[in-house]
C-alpha cells in the first residue's frame, strides 16, 4: 500500500474491523483481496473534518457550514446515484448533464412562460426525461451505438434544445415562490434537498441491493453476453438504466433551479464531473467492485467536503474545485482497476 | 535417409517434452525433405500442437533433443533462432487485420519500405505486395481492406508476408490448421497457393484434421499418436482408411446392437436445424439421455449447443416438451426449459464481478422474491446447499466468482441450470480446461441430472469425454450427421475414427439406411493422382 493515493490510504487503524460474517444481500466480497478497506472512504472522510477543523475553526468545523455542504451537495448527489445507478447496468450515460441542463430550463420556462404550476411542471419535465432515457436506451440497444458515444450524442442534442427553449437567455422571473420553497426549508434542521436525496437513495439502494431487477441490472453491466445466455432480457435493463439516470438526473436539475431560483444557461455541465468521479470511487467503498448507492453516497461527501475545506484554505483559487475532481476520478478509476486486476487471476 | 542425399530441409530427433507428469512428446524424429509438402497429424492430445510449439520456440524440449536447418543445428525452444533458420509460422489465427488495406497487412510485422525521413514509400511498398502475393497467385486490388476480401486471400496474406524476402531466408512454412475457418471452395484456392510454396523451393508442415486435405496437397504424411511418431508414409502408399487407423489405433468394430429406443418421452426435437456450418440437422433427445456430439473443428460440433439454445440466429424448429422455442431469444428458451452451458466460461458463462452465490441464482430469483421483499436468508441457504451439492470449493457463497478456479467456476455456471432442474441440458465442452478432480465432479453432476429426468447434450471435442458420459454419439461432418454410435461402439477410438472420416463404420439403425457414409472417393483420386 506504500505507493497508495494519500487521498485513499486509510489512517493506520489499530485493528482492521473484520468481515461482516453476512452481508445483507450476499454480494460481499473477500475484501482483504481487494486490497482497500471498504469503509476506507469514512476513515478518509473524518481525517478531512479534523483537518480542516483545525486549519479553519472559525468558518469550516461550523454547524451552518455543514449545512450548506449539505444542502448544496444534495444536488451533486442525486446526479451521482442517478449515474451510478446507469453505470450499474452498464449504461455510460454521459448524457446527464444535458438532461440536468434540459430540465432546469423545461421546469422554468413551463412556469414562467406557459404559467402551469409547480406539480404540473415537474411532472411534465419529468416525463420529458422519460422520453431522454428511451431516446438513449433505443440508439444502444436497437441501433447498437456505444453507450458512451451515444449519449455524447444525445448530450449535445438535449443541450441544444435547451438553448433553443431558453432563447439562450437566463430565466429570472415569473418562478413561483412554491417552487423555490421546496429547495430552500427545512424540517427538524435539516434541509429539504437532503430529505429528497434521502428518499432518493432509499429508493435506488432497494432496486439495486434488494430486488431482483437490480441483480440483473448488475449482471448486464457486468457481463452482457453471460446475462443474456441466463435468461436476463438485457436490452430491457439497459432501457432501465437510461430512464433511471435520466429521470434522477432531471430531478436533481429541478431541485436545482429551486434552490438558485432562476434557470441559468448550461447549468447542469459542471455536475457531469463530480457524479463520475464520485461515482467511480463510490465503487471502491462499502461494496467494493459494484457501483453501490452507499458508496457513492460516502464517496460524494467526502469530495465536497474535500473541495470546501480546499477552497476555504485556499479562497482565491477558483481552479482547485476541478483539479481536486479530476485528479480524484483517476486515482478512483486506476484503484478500482488494480484492485478488479487482483481478483481476475 | 541413406547418407549421400542431400542434408533434410528439417531433421528434428529424440525429441520430448514432458508437462508436469504427462508425456506430449515421446522421443519424436522427424524429417522433412527440400522442397516437401509433409503433413503432420494426430487425433486430440496427439501432441502436434506441442511439436509445433517447440518448433516455434514457445516451448522448451527435454533435454537431449536435437534438430537441423539443411544441415545447420538449431536451437530448439529458442524463437529467434528458429526465424532466423528461416522457419515460418502461419498460426490458425492468421493475424490479418480486417479493417487495414491488404497492404497494411502485409507489411505489418515486417516492416514498410521507406524513402527519405522515414516515409513511407506506398509505391514500392505497393509494387513489393503485389509481387509477393502475384508470385502466390493472387491478383487482388492490394488496397482493399482485408474485411472485403475472401478467407482465403486472408490466409494467403499471411503466407505472402512470411514468404517475404523467401529467397534468401525461408526455408520451411509451417501452416497449422490453415483452412479451419475456410469455407469448402476457397480450400481449393489455398492448396493452389501451398504448392506454389513449395515450387519456390520452401518446405511446407501442413497440420490438419481434416485428411481429405493430407490427401489431396501433401506428399508425405507423418502421424502422432500419444506423443509418438507412429509412421511417415508418402500419401501414395496410403489410404484414407489405413491413414484412421494410424491416428487412432485398430478398431475392433464388431457388430452393432439394435438401439434400444422407447426409454421416455422426447423432451427435445431439433429439426432441419441450419446455421453457419450446420446443414439440415436432425436431433431428438429423450427424457433422461445423454447424448453427445463429436465431430472435428469446422463440422459444426462447435456452434450446435448455441444454436439450439437460441444464443444466435438460426433456422430450424426446436421443440422442447412440446413447445416451440424462437430463436434468437434466450430468455424465452429458459423459459421453455433449456439450460445452456457455453465454451467460453469467461466471456459468457460467468459474470465475474459477481459473487460465486449471485452467479448460481442469476437465471431465476423468483424463489427469493415475495411480496416485494427479496429474501436474502433464503437465497443464502439455499445457495450453500447448492455449492455443497456441487462440491464447489472453497464452499463460501459470498466469494468473488473470479477467486475461484476454472473448475470450481464451471460447477458453478453448470449449478446455475441444475438449480432449475430444466427439461434440457446443452452443454458446450463443458470440461475445456478444468482440472481432473473438477472433471469428475462435472461427468458426476451431469449424470445425476439425466438422473433426475432431464435430456442432455454434450457437444465435445474430448473423445474419452463422450465415451464416459454418453447413452449414443452423434458424429458432425460438414454440418451434417455423419453416423452415430452406440455401444458397443461407443469408444473414445470410434468417436475419433468417425470424426475423421474413416469409412468402416458401423451402420447403426438409428441412421437410415447408412446413407451417411459417404466413402472419401473424391480424396482417393487426388491422392492417386
Amino acid at each position: 500500500m506504500s505507493s497508495g493515493p494519500v487521498v485513499l490510504d486509510p489512517p493506520p487503524p489499530t485493528a482492521p474491523p473484520p468481515e461482516p460474517p453476512t452481508s445483507r444481500t450476499g454480494g460481499g466480497f473477500s475484501i482483504r483481496s481487494l486490497g482497500i478497506d471498504r469503509f476506507s472512504g469514512l476513515y478518509v472522510w473524518v481525517a478531512v473534518v479534523v483537518l480542516f477543523s483545525i486549519l479553519r475553526p472559525d468558518t469550516f468545523a461550523t454547524l451552518s457550514n455543514a449545512r450548506i455542504v449539505a444542502a448544496d451537495e444534495a444536488i451533486t448527489a442525486v446526479v451521482t446515484l442517478a449515474l451510478t445507478a446507469a453505470l450499474a447496468s452498464g449504461a455510460f450515460d454521459i448524457s446527464i448533464g444535458a438532461t440536468m441542463t434540459w430540465s432546469i430550463v423545461c421546469v422554468a420556462w413551463l412556469q414562467s412562460n406557459q404559467g402551469l404550476s409547480p406539480p404540473v411542471a415537474i411532472a411534465l419535465t419529468l416525463l420529458s426525461a422519460v422520453v431522454i432515457g428511451l431516446v438513449n436506451g433505443f440508439i444502444t440497444v436497437r441501433l447498437h451505438v456505444e453507450p458512451i458515444i451515444a449519449t455524447m450524442g444525445t448530450s449535445a442534442v438535449i443541450t441544444a434544445l435547451a438553448f433553443w427553449r431558453a432563447d439562450g437567455r437566463s430565466i429570472v422571473t415569473g418562478i413561483p415562490q412554491g417552487f423555490k420553497d421546496m429547495a430552500r426549508g427545512q424540517a427538524a434542521g435539516i434541509p429539504y434537498t437532503v430529505l429528497f436525496l434521502a428518499v432518493i437513495a432509499g429508493l435506488l439502494w432497494y432496486l439495486l441491493g434488494h430486488t431482483p431487477t437490480g441483480r440483473f441490472m448488475y449482471a448486464t453491466g457486468g457481463n452482457e453476453a453471460a446475462a443474456r445466455l441466463a435468461g436476463i432480457r438485457v436490452g430491457r435493463l439497459t432501457f432501465y438504466g437510461f430512464i433511471i439516470s435520466a429521470v434522477v438526473a432531471s430531478f436533481a436539475g429541478i431541485l436545482l433551479t429551486a434552490r438558485v431560483g432562476s434557470a441559468g444557461i448550461d447549468t447542469g455541465a459542471p455536475y457531469l464531473l463530480p457524479a463520475f468521479a464520485g461515482a467511480f470511487l463510490g465503487s471502491t467503498q462499502i461494496k467494493p467492485g459494484r457501483f453501490n448507492i452507499l458508496g457513492s453516497l460516502v464517496a460524494v461527501y467526502l469530495l465536497a467536503t474535500g473541495v470546501k475545506g480546499l477552497q476555504m484554505v485556499f479562497p482565491s483559487e477558483p481552479w482547485i474545485k476541478d483539479m481536486f475532481t479530476g485528479l480524484t476520478l483517476i486515482i478512483a478509476v486506476s484503484l478500482a482497476a488494480r484492485a478488479a486486476r487482483r481478483t481476475k487471476e | 535417409m541413406t547418407a549421400g542425399e542431400p542434408p533434410l530441409r528439417l531433421a528434428l530427433s529424440g525429441l520430448s517434452k514432458t508437462f508436469g507428469g504427462t508425456r506430449a512428446l515421446r522421443e519424436v524424429d522427424l524429417g522433412v525433405g527440400a522442397g516437401e509438402i509433409h503433413a503432420l497429424v494426430g487425433a486430440n492430445g496427439s501432441g502436434k500442437s506441442t511439436l509445433i510449439k517447440v518448433l516455434a520456440g514457445i516451448h522448451e524440449p527435454d533435454p537431449g533433443a536435437t534438430a537441423a536447418v539443411s544441415g545447420e543445428p538449431l536451437a530448439l525452444g529458442n524463437a529467434a533462432a528458429a526465424d532466423a533458420a528461416g522457419i515460418r509460422f502461419v498460426h490458425q489465427d492468421i493475424g490479418v487485420v480486417g479493417d487495414l488495406p491488404a497492404l497494411d497487412n502485409f507489411s505489418l510485422g515486417r516492416g514498410y519500405a521507406t524513402g527519405r525521413l522515414g516515409r513511407i514509400d506506398w509505391r514500392r511498398q505497393r509494387r513489393e505486395a503485389e509481387e509477393a502475393l502475384g508470385a502466390l497467385g493472387y491478383d487482388f486490388d492490394v488496397r482493399l481492406p482485408a474485411s472485403r476480401l475472401g478467407a482465403a486471400e486472408r490466409t494467403g496474406i499471411a503466407i505472402a508476408r512470411c514468404l517475404r524476402d523467401w529467397e534468401e531466408s525461408v526455408s520451411l512454412l509451417v501452416l497449422d490448421e490453415p483452412t479451419a475457418s475456410l469455407p469448402k471452395p476457397e480450400v481449393e484456392r489455398l492448396f493452389e497457393v501451398v504448392r506454389r510454396v513449395r515450387s519456390m523451393g520452401v518446405s511446407v508442415i501442413y497440420v490438419s484434421h481434416h485428411l481429405d486435405e493430407v490427401f489431396a496437397v501433401a506428399d508425405r504424411v507423418s502421424v502422432l499418436r500419444d506423443g509418438r511418431r507412429v509412421a511417415t508414409e508418402a500419401v501414395t502408399d496410403l489410404d484414407h482408411d489405413e491413414l484412421v487407423e494410424l491416428m487412432v489405433g485398430a478398431v475392433d468394430m464388431g457388430t452393432p446392437t439394435p438401439p434400444s429406443d422407447g426409454r421416455g418421452p422426447v423432451r427435445l426435437a431439433v429439426t432441419g436445424l441450419r446455421g453457419r456450418v450446420v446443414e439440415g440437422l436432425d436431433l431428438t433427445v429423450r427424457q433422461g439421455e445423454i447424448v453427445g456430439v463429436a465431430g472435428i473443428t469446422g463440422s459444426g460440433r462447435e456452434e450446435v449447443a448455441s444454436l439450439i439454445f437460441g444464443g444466435t440466429d438460426r433456422h430450424g424448429e426446436v421443440v422442447v416438451d412440446d413447445r416451440t422455442v424462437p430463436p434468437d431469444r434466450p430468455d424465452l428458451s429458459v423459459g421453455a426449459g433449456l439450460g445452456f452451458v457455453p465454451p467460453d466460461r469467461h466471456g459468457e458463462g460467468v459474470v465475474l464481478d459477481l459473487s460465486v452465490l449471485e452467479n448460481l441464482t442469476l437465471a431465476d430469483l423468483r424463489p427469493y422474491w415475495q411480496k416485494l421483499v427479496f429474501r436474502s436468508s433464503l437465497e443464502r441457504t439455499d445457495g450453500q446447499s447448492w455449492l455443497d451439492r456441487l462440491s464447489v470449493t472453497p464452499g463460501r457463497h459470498t466469494r468473488a466468482i473470479s477467486t475461484l478456479s476454472g473448475g470450481n467456476q464451471q460447477k458453478v455456471v453448470i449449478g446455475k441450470w441444475l438449480r432449475l432442474a430444466p427439461s434440457v441440458l446443452l452443454l458446450d465442452e463443458p470440461t475445456q480446461g478444468v482440472d481432473v478432480r473438477s472433471k469428475a465432479d462435472i461427468h458426476r453432476l451431469v449424470e445425476e441430472a439425466a438422473d433426475g429426468g432431464t435430456a442432455v447434450l454434450v457437444c465435445s471435442s474430448d473423445e474419452a469425454e463422450l465415451e464416459r458420459l454418453c447413452d449414443r454419439v452423434v458424429v458432425l461432418a460438414d454440418g451434417r450427421v455423419r453416423t452415430e454410435l452406440r455401444p458397443p461402439h461407443l469408444t473414445a477410438a470410434h468417436i475419433a475414427q468417425a470424426s475423421l472420416g474413416g469409412s468402416r463404420l458401423p451402420t447403426s439403425a438409428a441412421d437410415p439406411g447408412g446413407a451417411l457414409l459417404e466413402k472419401p472417393a473424391t480424396t482417393r483420386e487426388a491422392a492417386a493422382r
